[in-house]
C-alpha cells in the first residue's frame, strides 16, 4: 500500500513513503526546531521521488508520542489535515515502538528524554503474533532515569533518554551490546509498524486519533 | 448576505487563476477559542461553528497555554468536519489560519491542520493576522463600514486605536503600555472572586452595583495622547478592598467602579482619536465589544457627535473563525499565498502587514 508516515515528535522531522515491497522512501533531517517548515516539503518530496500523486496514497501514519508535546502536535495536526483532505485512514504508532524497530534487535527499553530530570521509557519485545510485531513488556510511562528497571539479559536500550542520562542508566560509550546510542524515533521505522497494523485490518479507518502525551501534569 | 472585497481584488483572482474562487475554510486557534467557519463570496457566511475552553481554564482563572493547546488539537478536527458538512461538502477552494499573534502552541495546531488540509486539497492557503481579522469582523454584517474608518480592538491580550485606511494600510493610533483591558477585566474578577471570564463576570456584578460609592481614576486621561493604562485599574481595586469585608454589596460596588473606570476611559480615548483623525466611522472590535456599558456610551456619543458605529455581532466580537475565513478570502483574493512550509508569528505587529489594493 501507499502508506505516509510522519514523524516530529522529538528533535528529529521525518516523513516516509512505503510502497510496493519492502522500499521505503524517506527524508530525515535532526531539526530541534523548524519541524513545521520541512514536513510538508518532505512529503512533496517522497511524493515526487515515488512519482506518485498525494490522490494515490493509502493511509497516513504518525507518531503520537511520547516526545516534545508541540512536536506531538504538528505531526498529528499535518496527518489529519492530510487524512481529512484526501478521506484517508489515519494511525498514531508509539514513539519508542519506532524506536524498537529501528533498533533490529528483538528486546529493547526505549527512553526518550523528558526534560526535568524524567524520560519517557517503556519495553518492548517482538511479537509476530500481534499486528504492530511488538509487544509492551511495561507499558509508555514517564519517570527518573533511577526509577527505571535495569536490563534482562536480551534487551538493549535506545532513544535519548539513554543518551541524556548514560551516567543513570551505568552504560558507556563501549558498552555496544546494551546500548545503541544517538538514535531518534524515524518515519521509515512508523511506516513499516503502520502497514502490518494496515495489511492485518486492525486499522479502524477513522480520523481521530489521540496523542499520546504520558506526561499530563502540566500547570 | 453578500459582501465583496475591493472589486480590484476580485478581478484579479479570478483572472490570474481562471478558477471559480468561493469558498474559504478559516480556523482561529489563537487563544482559547477554537473557532471554524466556511465563508462564500457570493453566499456570505455558509457555517460557523465556536468550541470554547472556558471551562478547561476557569479554574486557573487565566488561559494555560499548553491546556489551550491540548484543547484545540482535540476540538479541531472533529469542528472542521462539522463545519464542511453543514457548509455542504468536505471540499473548500482555499483555506485561511491565524498565524499570529498568539500562544505559540495553539497557534501551531490550526496553522498545522490547516495548512496541510490545503495542501491535501491542493488550494491556495493563507496565514491571517489575528488582529485584521477582529478588524474585518464587520464586513460580516448587513451595515458596513467603508474605509477609512478608526477602529478601537480591545480584548484579553490587546487594547489598541488604529487607524483603517484600506486592508493592510494600518497606523497604530494608541495601544497598552501594560496590561490589555481584558486582562484587567480578569484580573480584578479574580479579585473580586468573581470567576474567568472576567469581562462577563464583572458586567454582570456591576449591574447591582452603586454608582458613584467608590471612584476609580481615568489612567492616561490627564495628559495628551492615545495611548492605555489599565493594570493600575486592578491596583486600584485591590486598595479598595484591602482591609474591608468582601460582601456582596461590596463586590457589586467596586465592580461597578472598575467598569466605570474602564468603559471612560475607552470612551475617552475614542473620542479624542476621532478628534484627531476626523474619521467619520468608529468601529468596535475584540471580546470587550461586546460589553454593553460600553456599547451604550460609545452610541450616545455617536449621537451627539454624528459618526457611524459599527460592531460586529455580539459573536463575532469574541475570537471566531468567521472572521479568519473573511479575512482569509480578501487576502487569497488579492493574490497571498503560503509555501507548504509553515510556521507561526506569537508576536506580530499589525503594521507589518502589507496593503492590499
Amino acid at each position: 500500500m501507499n502508506l505516509l508516515a510522519i514523524d516530529t515528535a522529538t528533535e528529529a522531522c521525518s516523513v516516509a513513503l512505503s510502497g510496493t515491497g519492502d522500499t521505503i522512501l524517506e527524508r530525515f533531517q535532526i531539526e530541534s526546531r523548524g519541524h513545521s517548515n520541512l514536513v510538508l516539503t518532505m512529503t512533496e518530496d517522497v511524493l515526487w521521488e515515488a512519482g506518485i500523486s498525494r490522490h494515490d496514497l493509502d493511509g497516513i501514519a504518525f507518531d503520537s508520542g511520547p516526545g516534545s508535546f508541540t512536536g506531538i502536535r504538528i505531526g498529528l495536526g499535518v496527518a489529519q489535515g492530510l487524512a481529512l483532505a484526501l478521506d484517508l485512514p489515519l494511525l498514531g504508532v508509539s514513539s519508542l515502538m519506532a524506536l524498537a524497530e529501528g533498533s533490529g534487535v528483538n528486546a529493547v527499553l526505549p527512553a526518550i528524554d523528558a526534560r526535568m530530570g524524567e524520560v519517557y521509557w517503556g519495553r518492548l519485545a517482538r511479537d509476530q503474533e500481534l499486528a504492530e510485531g511488538w509487544v509492551w513488556r511495561d507499558e509508555a510511562r514517564v519517570s527518573t532515569p533511577a526509577a527505571v528497571p535495569a536490563l534482562v539479559a536480551d534487551e538493549i536500550g535506545v532513544g535519548s533518554g539513554w543518551d541524556g542520562y548514560s551516567d543513570a542508566f551505568g552504560v558507556s560509550e563501549n558498552d555496544a551490546q546494551r546500548w545503541l546510542p544517538g538514535r531518534c524515533p524515524r518515519a521509515s521505522d512508523i511506516a513499516r509498524i503502520a502497514c502490518r497494523c494496515f495489511d492485518s485490518g486492525v486499522v479502524s479507518g477513522g480520523q481521530i486519533v489521540p496523542p499520546i502525551y504520558i506526561r499530563d501534569a502540566v500547570t | 448576505m453578500t459582501v465583496r472585497a475591493p472589486a480590484g481584488a476580485f478581478l484579479l483572482v479570478h483572472l490570474l487563476e481562471g478558477v471559480d474562487f468561493v469558498r474559504v475554510l478559516g480556523i482561529e486557534t489563537s487563544c482559547d477559542d477554537t473557532g471554524v467557519a466556511v465563508y462564500d463570496d457570493e453566499r456570505g457566511l455558509l457555517a460557523h461553528k465556536l468550541a470554547s475552553q472556558v471551562e478547561t481554564h476557569q479554574p486557573y482563572g487565566g488561559v494555560v497555554p499548553e491546556l489551550a493547546a491540548r484543547d484545540h488539537i482535540r476540538l479541531l478536527m472533529p469542528l472542521v468536519g462539522a463545519v464542511l458538512d453543514e457548509a455542504g461538502g468536505r471540499y473548500a477552494d482555499a483555506v485561511a489560519y491565524t498565524a499570529g499573534p498568539g500562544l505559540a502552541g495553539a497557534l501551531l495546531v490550526g496553522v498545522a491542520l490547516g495548512r496541510s488540509l490545503a495542501f491535501g486539497w491542493e488550494v491556495p492557503a493563507a496565514g491571517i493576522h489575528h488582529m485584521e481579522g477582529h478588524l474585518l469582523a464587520p464586513m460580516l454584517e448587513e451595515d458596513k463600514p467603508d474605509f477609512p474608518f478608526l477602529a478601537l480592538l480591545v480584548s484579553g491580550g490587546h487594547s489598541q486605536l488604529v487607524d483603517v485606511h484600506g486592508v493592510g494600510r494600518y497606523q497604530l493610533l494608541g495601544t497598552t503600555r501594560d496590561d490589555a483591558v481584558g486582562e484587567a477585566f480578569d484580573k480584578t474578577a479574580k479579585l473580586l472572586g468573581l470567576g474567568y471570564p472576567g469581562g462577563p463576570a464583572i458586567a454582570a456584578a456591576a449591574q447591582h452595583g452603586t454608582p458613584e460609592r467608590y471612584r476609580f481614576p481615568r489612567p492616561m486621561t490627564d495628559r495628551p495622547g492615545l495611548d492605555f493604562s489599565f493594570s493600575g485599574l486592578k491596583t486600584y481595586a485591590r486598595n479598595t478592598v484591602a482591609g474591608i469585608e468582601l460582601d456582596e454589596r461590596t463586590i457589586a460596588d467596586v465592580a461597578w467602579a472598575f467598569q466605570d473606570a474602564a468603559i471612560d476611559t475607552l470612551v475617552i480615548k475614542c473620542t479624542r482619536a476621532l478628534e484627531k483623525t476626523r474619521r467619520q466611522r468608529l468601529v468596535i472590535a475584540g471580546g470587550v465589544g461586546a460589553n454593553e456599558e460600553l456599547r451604550k456610551r460609545l452610541a450616545t456619543l455617536a449621537t451627539s457627535r454624528g459618526f457611524g458605529l459599527y460592531y460586529p455581532r455580539p459573536a463575532f466580537c469574541t475570537d471566531n473563525g468567521a472572521m479568519i475565513a473573511y479575512a482569509g478570502w480578501v487576502r487569497l483574493a488579492g493574490g497571498q499565498r503560503d509555501g507548504p512550509g509553515f510556521s507561526v508569528r506569537p508576536r506580530w505587529p499589525l503594521t507589518e502587514l502589507l496593503p492590499i489594493d
